[in-house]
Order: structure tokens, then C-alpha cells, then sequence
């Protein structure tokens, strides 16, 4: 029977990007299906300038306002009120459904697990274990590295140990690491002093040019968009994926993916903005829409065959959801450090990445923004009477001198914490919106507590005074766990191939798989697993 | 027999061959090094090493000219592939001659017209280098075919007799040795006059404007006499500084220039840049388009005051500026420490936007001492999150021009277009086009044999 | 040319100005009472409130954005002008000193000095951005730190800002 493509890949983000271009690249006819529009850079960089807020993910203020990305009555953004809250904690993750999807906006960290991450039950009797181990995705890491053009710093060790160079590597990173600015010089300095060891964040900003990428200039806008595209971003690969015959079909929103009686899927369903559906067959369906969609997709796919949902024998599709929950500390310097030059972030604090103690409190890491909010500064001076020279010997100090801290910590897959289609709200399209029902557990408090200890001793150890500590359950979008993997098909979504259990012609391609989420940016291993997965299409599955 | 013979012996000479290769002398190391010296000044590898991952003098790199696309054929010493059997003799005559070891006649993309002055020493410098200086590739280089009439490469005899010299240099009388040696790199080795120096209908050079500028597909080799709007304005300091280094405050090196940059002039010894220039400032002044020098345009503009927010329809050509050029040109076009200034800049003050908008287009790569300096493509080559039409690259240029260049010169879609494609296409390529041949053929043959054929029939009719 | 000074040349012009305008208000009592002044005086009482020569073209533009969105808005220019001419500060600050905050002098020069300094006048949903890279909160630290989006250049970081101001790591 005729379909219309060998393969229809659902997201065209960095990971329906990775599995489409390996695909086209042997050969195999491949729809890309993305909900959103195709953007153009300078636009998005002219609508963050223009915009009289000015908002990214380290300055989150004002919900609903300011974010440069189209808000669209078929792809409403995430920055609005889109997503629904039912649970005691917040899950205000941030995704962006345009062609190159949510890596437009990201910090581009881009982390690799460290072996012990696979074994959390094992080792520390929580969460989950993954059903394979680093050293089979050790060289998807590498690849999904030259893919997306990663800079690190050989030789460190990112366990956080101070010690020899952590997790093996059996590639270099292509290319060498960002030059530290003098904040982060500094911080090492005075932070090492407390034993604490610095680790430089891998990361998708070019230190030379990479392809098209010129190198990272230090434009300090990471997020929410580099003007200059030395950051990675997803829509890299959608073009690469055109150029060797790829079919992008964007402003389409997928609602349904249909399967037969037989078990296959058959098809997918999609709506254009004017509310018009429209249907494509393939032989093989990758669902790449990330960790809220990806999901939702799945649950709204219901049929009486399929009652809860697209596959979802488990009844694990939207459970087990994870991010990377934290809190943050605000510091005033006593001597100028000057945050705001280069990339946005790069020096990480890794003592408690790993070890004994996650049997009690979960891995986490440290980091500081390297982003100076002039104009929150400007605007609370100024509210508070602060005007003429001492206007300016304020904004010069507060920039020169003020910091931010942020912990991420790894929180654990809980079957209530989930996202389901809403049964009450719908957006203009008609299309259920998700709702997230998120908390934490006694686990994470524990983390907590060891965090805020890790806040008091920086305070002093930069001899800094304390002007602010935010605990109130922090997102970082990192979104996890959706669609979890695992061996046994009663208790998992995919198998070890992110396959699914239900129906071997789907798989699931992203970091809504992940078993467990470490303490760390979960792009890279995404990437690795996207790689992985489209060569098992190609090599094992022969499609 | 024989033939089994020829391979043993071919295996021999090969085996001696790269024996010598492999142990050459002192004094044959400081041929050898001479020789590269020379090949460098020369610049052979721009186009006989394949710039994306080939062997160097490996050829097989495509050189896109308006005729067709001619490859550069390998000159590493591979007996079967390269040049391995060729006598100094032969080598001389395929280098100062254009004509190759089976008699071949070369096509002048290879400038055998400026290598012709070569002495025969340096020859011999070189000759030793390609043959021991350089690892044999034994692999074939792709075959040049050129459409009719130009695969006909005899032709190249009769433009040759009308064209080409065959003449060692010699040192002009009355010139010092610094500006006579900066003449032989100039037109010898580094043939600067084949981009530099317009040229006729027939493609070739006017030498009686010589170095007075030239297209070169989509960019322009401009003026490098001493006009106002050539290298007049420039100390010599600037031009040994740009050529070295590929840019000062006023010029930056690009597309070819910058190639023959990053290849060739940051090898070169400070003494011999120093006589290109002593050379370069003696040329006698051609003057073309303004006698305004071309950085000497421009100021630093006040569009981000007046249309920052405006929700109106502002300059189209301003909201490119902002949104793909100013994150690195900064909002004025000032520029930084280590992005160039577009106001007093010999680029955009030029007569024609040519290398403008090929930078644009195109981008600006160049490594020398190790460090890259690189301006994106935003043509046809860029992903599409960052490619500009071409309305918006013409409406970009024309801001670019109006407010930071020579608001004289503008610039139409087009005219982006057709600089994208590779420019202006030459009046010779144009007048040999299947099409015009056709015409041609008609007009020279089958009008007159219709007249032949009518005044036959008349005749006939009278009788 | 930095005035921390009302200029004495703006001053007798803007001073011009409001004198016509005053012996209307005589002639003419129905008028009100301070007349809408021209942006000249606008500029001028910028310059004084910012320590800071200011672009001409932006002065027009906050002048008008700032009578859009307040209609009160040429009244209370020209009271503190006519305070700020009154009094002959010599320095902004001298005025923030003698002035309390909550009276309506000090909230219209917060009111100009915020807009001038943000670069954006209007509150909430009807905000209306002027400026952004102009914007004088970006003023104290050029030349240490880039104004968001606008690179210095590979490699340009790494030094200590106060030490050594080039900015690539020694």
C-alpha cells in the first residue's frame, strides 16, 4: 500500500532534526511534522530588543510578556497561560513550538551522564535504573557531540571530585572549551579555597567556526536567542535534514496518531491554523515533540481500541515527570567580579554530583548566571528614589558586584507527577491544553537543605552578604521521564531501542525517555539516544 | 614483453624517484626551500590544492569561470596522475607557456602570461621543489571540458599569438633593486594583474590600464594604482599591513583576497612586501570613478535613535541592518576593536557595491597566524533561519551605502541576484552562447547561400 | 561636552519661550496658566537631570511619548522647570537633596529620568520602548559590559575589566 512517506518524524526540534537528517541521509523519505512556525533569527532578535520587557529564562518576572518567540492562536506560548497547574508544586516549564523548536532559547549546556546516573536504584535504592549502562551510549555522546558542535574543556572531571578527567571519553571535544571570563577566574579562586572544585560547562557555543556557526562573541544573550547563531540550535538540522530531501511541513499541529487493529501505526492527523485536518500514512512514526506534547499526543490519540491512549499498555505515557526543581541565592560582592561577559553561563559546581549520600539527598549542581538584569536594576533604583550620580554608581556597582546562584537538583520519576489533555481548556484550535501535576518529595527537601548549606559557605568564602534566597521550587525546563524506557513493558513506555513497547513501527525520540534525570541538562543525552535510535531504525529495524 | 619491460622500468625510475625524495642534500634542502618560497609567492596551491580536504598541489579544485568550470590538475610528482615525468624543460614550458608535456594547450586560468617572466632560476628552484618538496598523489585530478567553442584548445594558439609574451623579466632601468624586486613578485609570481588589471573583449589584460581594477565574478579587484580612490590615501605601512595580515582599520581582505592572504602574503618575508609596495606606489596613477579615496565615506549613523520601537513601517533596509548586522557592527555601524567600522571603510566607499554585497552574500573567511576571522554568509549558502533575500540584501546594501558608504552607488535586487549567480556574465561568453552561434551560423552561412540559391533561380527565370 | 549645569544658553532660550508664553497666559487669562512648552526646554531639563549631553532626536521622541502617555505631562515640565531655573542647582544632585521625594517636582524628574534611563515610557501593558541600546542605564559600565545582543568579539573576555581594560586575557 502507497503511504506517503517512509518515515514522519513528529517535532522538528534538535531531536526530530538528528533522527530525520540520519535518515534522509540513507536515503529514506522523510516528512518532518512541526506544529509551529518556521523563524527568522533577526526577527526574533529585533522583537527581544524592542520589547520594553525584557525577559529570558534567568529573569523570569513578568509571566505571559516579553518573550521574543511567536505566540500564535494554534501554538499558544508557553510563556502565557497555556500550561494548567493542578498540583501542589509548579511546573512552569518554557518550550517553544517553532521550527528548531525549544534549543533556540536554550543555555546550550550540553552535559554527558556519568555512569553512576544509570544506576540510581542499584547504587542508591531510588528512582529507576536505565536498562543499559554509559558505555553503550559513550559513543552516541560523541557523535551527538560533533553533530551538534560541542566546546569542553578536556580533562575534567565533571563528577565534581577534583580528580582525574570523568566520565571516559573515547572522542575529544571537537572543539576547545570557551575562555573563562574574569568573573569565573575569580569565583575558582576564592571558591577553591573551600574545597569546592570548578567544572566548565560543555556547551553549543562554536570556539571557532564551526560549518555555518561563527564562534561565540560573547553577545551575553544566550537566552532567549543568539543574534549571531554561534549557539546551536535546532533548526541546524531541520536544514540539513531539507538539504538531503527531508519534506517540512510546519504550522501543522499533530492531535492524533492512529493505529490499527494489528497493533502498527497507521497514520497521523493534523490540524492547520485555519482548522482544516489533514491525514498522512508512513511506515515508521517518530514522535520527537518533547516532554509535554510528546505525551499529550499519545493520551489524545484514544480510540476504543487504544482507550487510554496511544501506547500506553504501561499506563505510564505522561507519568514519571521530571525536571530539575531548584532554588537560587542572590549575593552582593565586596569587590567587582563583573558578570555579563561572554556566554551567559559556563563555571559549574559539581561537589555533590555523585556519591553515597544519594541514598539521602539527590545529586545537584551549582551554577551562576552570568547575565547582568540592567534593567530590573535600573527600574528598582529608580523606584526607590535612587536618582542622579547615585543612579549611576549604583547601576555600575549592582552590575559589577551582584550575582546569582542557582541550583539544579535531580528529582526522581513519580507516577503521580504527570501531564495529561486537559478536560476543561481547550486552545483556539480546539486541541486540549496540557495540564501538569507536578510535586516533590521529602528527597528533595533533603537536597535542599545541603544546597542552602552550599549557599552559606560561598557567601563567605566570596565574603559576599546574602541580599536574597529563592526556594520557592524553581523550573529549569528540563523536562524528563514522559515516556520512560525501560525493559518491562508493564512498567515502561519504550524499550532499550526507545521503542515502543506497543507498537514496534513508533518510536520516541528525546528526553522524555530518560529513566532517571541527574542533576544535569538532559539535551546532549536526548541527542545521544536520537542517534542511537535512528541508526537501530536504519541498521536492525531496516526501514 | 614490452610492456611488462616498461612497467619494471617504470618501477624503477618511480623507486629512484621517491628515493631522492626521501634524502635530499643541504644544499638541495635550500633548493627546496627556495622552491617552496616561490610556489607560496606564486601561490600554485589557491587552486592545485583542493581547499575542502585534498592533498596539497593534488588538484581537482573547480575553478568556476565564466566559460565553465576548470579544474586544476595535480602537479605532485604521481608519475601516472601528475607531473612525475616531467623534465625541468617541460615543466618551464607548462608553466611560462601554458602548453603541457603532450603539447596540450593550457587555458589561461592557469597565468602562465604572468608566469612567463620567471627566471630561469627560480624555475629551476621550483622545478626541484614540486619534484622533491611536494608527497606524490596518485590520484587523478577530474578532466576539464570546457562547451564549444572553448574546448577547443588549439584555439589558445591563436589567443596566445595575440596575447601572450614570451619573455623572461627583466629589471627596469632607472628603478631601485627594492622596487625591480617588487615588480617580479608583483607581475611574475604573485600576478597580481591578472584580477587587478581590466580586461578587453577578448579576455585579455589591458595593460595600458593596468591594475586599474577589475570584476572577478561576484567581487571586484579594485584600482591598486596610486589614484585617490585607489592606493593613493594608503601609507605604505597601511598597504605592507594588509597585506600581511589582510586588514587595517579602513580595508578588510575578502574572497579572493582574502585567500591570496591567508595562501600566500602572510608567508612572505617583510623585505619582499615591502618591495610589492615600493613597486605599488611607483605604478602609474590610472584614475576611475571618483577622486574620492574609498575610505573616505561616511559616518556613524543616528537610525537606532530615530527608529528603535517604532512600530510603523520603518526602513526596510535599517530593520536587516538591526536584526542580522549590528549584533556584530554595533548599532552605528562603529564597529569594535574586532569588528570593522562600515563607515570609513574602502569596501563600502567603493564605485561599485560588488565586494559589498558579496560579503554579504557570502561571508568573509580568513586565517592568518592561526586566528580565523569570520563573517557568516547570509545568501544562498545559509541556513534559513538566517538567509536574506535578495530584496533584503539590496535593501540592506543601499542603507549600508546611503549612510556609511558612497550614497552615489546603489544597488537592486537584481543586481544581488546576479552577483549571487557569479556575476557579470563576459560579452566573449555571451557572443559564443549556442544560441548567438545559431545566429551567427545563419547570418555567415545561410543568408548568403539563400541569396546564392535566389539569384540562382532569378538567373533561371531570366533565361 | 557634558553640563552638569542647566546651560546658561538653554536656559534664556527655554527662558524666552515661557516668557512669550507668560505674557499670554496675561493677555489671554483663559489659557492655562503653564502653557505646553516646546522640547527644547525638554532637552535642556534632561541634560540637567541625566549629567549628560542627550541626542536630540531621542529628546523629541521621549517628549512626545512622554505627552502621550501622560496628559498632565507639559504642566509638570514646565513647573520643574520653572523650579529647577528658580533655584540654579549646579547639580542634579543638589536638587534631589533639596527636593523631597514624594513631592510632585522630584516624581516628574524620576518620571523623565526613568524614561530616559530604561528607555521606555508608559506602565503595564501600554508600555512604549524608545530606546535600547541608547538607553542610559547601559551608560555606567560601556566599555566593560555589552549592551545584550551586541558582541564585543570572539575571545574579547578574560581579563579583569578594571585592571586591564582591553578585555582579552593577558
Amino acid at each position: 500500500m502507497k503511504v506517503d512517506a517512509d518515515v514522519i518524524v513528529i517535532g522538528s526540534g534538535v531531536m526530530g532534526g538528528l533522527v530525520a537528517t540520519q535518515l534522509a541521509k540513507a536515503g529514506k523519505s522523510v516528512i518532518i511534522v512541526e506544529a509551529g512556525p518556521r523563524i527568522k533569527r533577526q526577527d526574533i532578535v529585533e522583537r527581544f530588543r524592542n520589547s520594553p520587557f525584557k525577559m529570558s529564562l534567568t529573569n523570569m518576572k513578568l509571566q505571559g510578556v516579553g518573550s521574543p518567540y511567536p505566540d500564535l492562536p494554534h501554538v499558544p506560548s508557553t510563556y502565557g497561560d497555556y500550561l494548567q497547574q493542578s498540583g501542589p508544586v509548579k511546573y512552569p516549564t518554557k518550550y517553544l513550538r517553532v521550527v528548531g523548536g525549544t534549543t533556540w532559547h536554550f543555555g546550550s549546556a550540553l552535559w554527558r551522564m556519568i555512569p553512576n546516573d544509570f544506576k540510581l536504584q542499584s547504587l542508591y535504592g531510588r528512582g529507576r535504573d536505565w536498562p543499559f549502562g554509559y558505555e553503550e551510549l559513550e559513543p552516541w555522546y560523541g557523535k551527538a557531540e560533533q553533530e551538534l558542535g560541542v566546546s569542553g574543556m578536556d580533562g575534567q572531571d565533571e563528577s565534581g571530585h577534583g580528580g582525574e578527567a570523568w566520565p571516559p571519553r573515547s572522542t575529544p571535544f571537537p572543539m576547545k572549551g570557551l575562555e573563562p571570563s574574569y568573573l569565573f577566574k575569580r569565583l575558582s579562586e576564592l571558591l577553591g579555597k573551600g574545597g569546592y572544585n570548578p567544572v566548565m560547562e560543555p556547551n553549543g557555543r562554536a570556539t571557532r567556526p564551526y560549518g555555518q556557526r561563527p564562534a561565540c562573541a560573547g553577545n551575553n544573550n544566550c537566552n532567549p536567542v543568539c543574534p549571531i547563531a554561534a549557539k546551536y540550535d535546532g533548526s541546524m538540522h531541520i536544514d540539513e535534514a531539507e538539504r538531503h530531501g527531508a519534506r517540512l511541513l510546519d504550522n501543522s499541529v499533530v492531535y492524533k496518531i492512529e493505529a490499527d487493529d494489528s497493533g502498527k501505526i497507521s497514520g497521523i492527523w493534523y490540524r492547520k491554523p485555519d482548522g482544516s485536518d489533514h491525514h498522512l500514512t508512513a511506515n515508521y512514526f517518530v514522535l520527537a515533540a518533547y516532554g509535554i506534547e510528546s505525551p499529550k499526543l499519545l493520551l489524545m490519540s484514544s480510540s476504543e481500541r487504544y482507550p487510554r491512549g496511544v501506547a500506553n499498555g504501561s499506563d505510564q505515557v505522561g507519568r514519571n515527570l521530571m525536571g530539575h526543581t531548584g532554588i537560587s541565592m542572590n549575593v552582593m560582592m565586596n569587590e567587582d567580579v563583573w558578570p555579563g561577559q561572554g556566554p551567559t553561563e559556563l563555571l559549574v559546581y559539581l561537589n555533590n554530583r555523585d556519591g553515597d549520600f544519594r541514598k539521602d539527598f539527590p545529586s545537584y549542581k551549582i551554577k551562576v548566571r552570568n547575565t547582568v538584569p540592567t534593567a530590573d536594576y535600573a527600574a528598582s533604583l529608580i523606584a526607590k528614589g535612587v536618582l542622579g550620580s547615585r543612579l549611576d554608581e549604583q547601576l555600575k556597582l549592582m552590575s559589577a558586584r551582584s550575582l546569582n546562584f542557582a541550583i539544579d537538583f535531580e528529582t526522581l520519576p513519580l507516577a503521580e507527577n504527570r501531564i495529561i489533555p486537559s478536560k476543561n481548556k481547550k486552545d483556539a484550535i480546539g486541541l486540549p491544553v496540557p495540564e501538569i501535576y507536578y510535586s516533590v518529595t521529602d528527597y528533595w527537601h533533603a537536597g535542599k537543605a545541603q544546597g542552602l548549606r552550599d549557599f552559606d559557605n560561598f557567601a563567605q568564602l566570596l565574603n559576599a552578604k546574602i541580599s536574597k534566597i529563592d526556594t520557592s521550587y524553581q523550573d529549569r525546563q528540563h523536562i524528563m521521564g514522559t515516556t520512560i524506557m525501560g525493559d518491562n513493558p508493564r512498567d515502561s513506555v519504550v524499550n532499550r531501542h526507545c521503542q515502543s513497547h506497543d507498537h514496534p513501527n513508533l518510536f520516541i525520540a528525546g528526553t522524555s525517555v530518560m529513566p532517571s534525570a541527574s542533576c544535569m541538562n538532559p539535551t546532549l543525552t536526548g541527542a545521544a539516544l536520537s542517534l542511537r535510535l535512528a541508526d537501530y531504525m536504519l541498521k536492525t529495524v531496516k526501514v | 614483453m614490452r610492456r611488462y619491460c616498461r612497467s619494471w622500468t617504470m618501477s624503477l625510475i618511480l623507486m629512484t624517484g621517491m628515493a631522492s625524495a626521501t634524502s635530499p642534500d643541504s644544499a638541495d634542502k635550500d633548493l627546496i626551500a627556495a622552491g617552496k618560497y616561490l610556489a607560496t609567492a606564486a601561490d600554485c596551491g589557491a587552486c592545485h590544492s583542493s581547499p575542502l580536504q585534498g592533498a596539497p598541489m593534488a588538484g581537482g579544485y573547480g575553478i568556476h569561470s565564466p566559460l565553465g568550470t576548470i579544474y586544476a590538475s595535480n602537479i605532485t610528482p604521481s608519475k601516472r596522475y601528475g607531473i612525475g615525468d616531467y623534465s625541468e624543460q617541460e615543466f618551464a614550458r607548462a608553466v611560462r607557456e601554458g602548453i603541457d608535456k603532450h603539447g596540450h594547450h593550457l587555458y589561461p586560468a592557469m597565468p602562465y602570461t604572468a608566469y612567463n617572466k620567471i627566471s630561469d632560476k627560480d624555475i629551476h628552484a621550483l622545478y626541484r621543489y614540486f619534484m622533491q618538496g611536494v608527497a606524490p598523489v596518485d590520484v587523478a585530478a577530474p578532466q576539464t571540458h570546457l562547451p564549444f567553442p572553448f574546448s577547443i584548445r588549439a584555439s589558445m594558439a591563436v589567443w596566445n599569438l595575440l596575447f601572450a609574451d614570451d619573455q623572461r623579466f627583466v629589471p627596469a632601468t632607472g628603478k631601485s633593486a627594492e622596487v625591480n624586486r617588487g615588480d617580479y613578485l608583483v607581475n611574475a609570481l604573485a600576478h597580481c594583474d591578472t584580477c587587478h588589471t581590466p580586461r578587453n573583449f577578448l579576455m585579455a589584460q589591458q595593460n595600458d590600464r593596468a591594475f586599474s581594477g577589475s570584476s572577478l565574478g561576484s567581487w571586484y579587484a579594485p584600482n591598486i594604482t596610486p589614484a585617490q580612490n585607489g592606493i593613493g590615501s594608503w601609507s605604505s605601512a597601511e598597504l605592507v599591513q594588509y597585506l600581511k595580515t589582510g586588514h587595517i582599520a579602513k580595508a578588510q581582505a575578502a574572497g579572493p583576497m582574502a585567500e591570496a592572504v591567508e595562501h600566500s602574503f602572510q608567508y612572505l618575508s617583510d623585505t619582499d612586501i615591502r618591495a610589492m609596495v615600493a613597486y605599488l606606489r611607483q605604478l602609474p596613477v590610472v584614475n576611475t570613478d571618483s577622486a574620492r579615496p574609498r575610505d573616505g565615506f561616511g559616518q556613524a549613523s543616528d537610525a537606532e535613535q530615530r527608529l528603535r520601537g517604532q512600530t510603523a513601517e520603518t526602513d526596510a533596509g535599517w530593520q536587516v541592518f538591526s536584526g542580522s548586522c549590528a549584533n556584530c557592527h554595533q548599532p552605528e555601524g562603529q564597529g569594535n576593536t574586532r569588528y570593522p567600522s562600515l563607515f570609513h571603510n574602502s569596501a563600502t566607499g567603493a564605485g561599485q557595491p560588488d565586494n559589498l554585497v558579496a560579503a554579504i552574500l557570502f561571508g568573509v573567511q580568513r586565517t592568518v597566524n592561526g586566528e580565523s576571522v569570520a563573517m557568516p554568509a547570509f545568501g544562498p549558502d545559509a541556513d534559513f533561519a538566517n538567509r536574506l533575500s535578495d530584496r533584503q540584501i539590496a535593501d540592506v546594501s543601499n542603507y549600508v551605502l546611503k549612510n556609511f558608504g558612497n550614497p552615489a552607488v546603489t544597488v537592486t535586487a537584481e543586481r544581488v541576484k546576479k552577483l549571487r549567480e557569479g556575476g557579470d556574465t563576459p560579452l566573449l561568453i555571451k557572443l559564443t552562447q549556442p544560441a548567438v552561434l545559431i545566429c551567427f551560423a545563419v547570418i555567415i552561412v545561410i543568408a548568403p547561400g539563400i541569396f546564392f540559391i535566389r539569384r540562382k533561380r532569378r538567373l533561371y527565370a531570366a533565361r | 561636552m557634558q553640563p552638569d549645569k542647566l546651560s546658561r544658553r538653554r536656559l534664556l532660550k527655554g527662558m524666552a519661550a515661557l516668557s512669550v508664553s507668560a505674557l499670554c497666559a496675561t493677555l489671554f487669562p483663559g489659557r492655562l496658566a503653564a502653557q505646553p512648552v516646546a522640547s527644547a526646554d525638554f532637552t535642556a531639563v534632561s541634560e540637567f537631570l541625566v549629567s549628560r549631553a542627550v541626542s536630540a532626536v531621542l529628546s523629541k521622541r521621549y517628549y512626545a511619548a512622554l505627552a502621550h502617555h501622560h496628559a498632565d505631562f507639559p504642566q509638570r515640565l514646565a513647573a520643574l522647570a520653572d523650579y529647577l531655573r528658580a533655584q540654579r542647582f549646579p547639580h542634579v544632585d543638589d536638587f534631589l537633596q533639596a527636593t523631597a521625594m514624594a513631592s510632585p517636582l522630584f516624581q516628574t524628574a524620576s518620571l523623565i529620568i526613568g524614561s530616559w534611563y530604561t528607555g521606555v515610557v508608559g506602565d503595564g501593558a501600554n508600555s512604549e520602548l524608545i530606546a535600547y541600546a541608547d538607553a542610559l542605564m547601559y551608560q555606567p559600565t560601556r566599555g566593560i559590559l555589552v549592551v545584550p545582543t551586541y558582541g564585543s568579539g570572539p575571545d574579547s573576555w578574560g581579563n579583569n575589566p578594571d585592571t586591564h581594560p582591553s578585555g582579552r586575557s593577558v
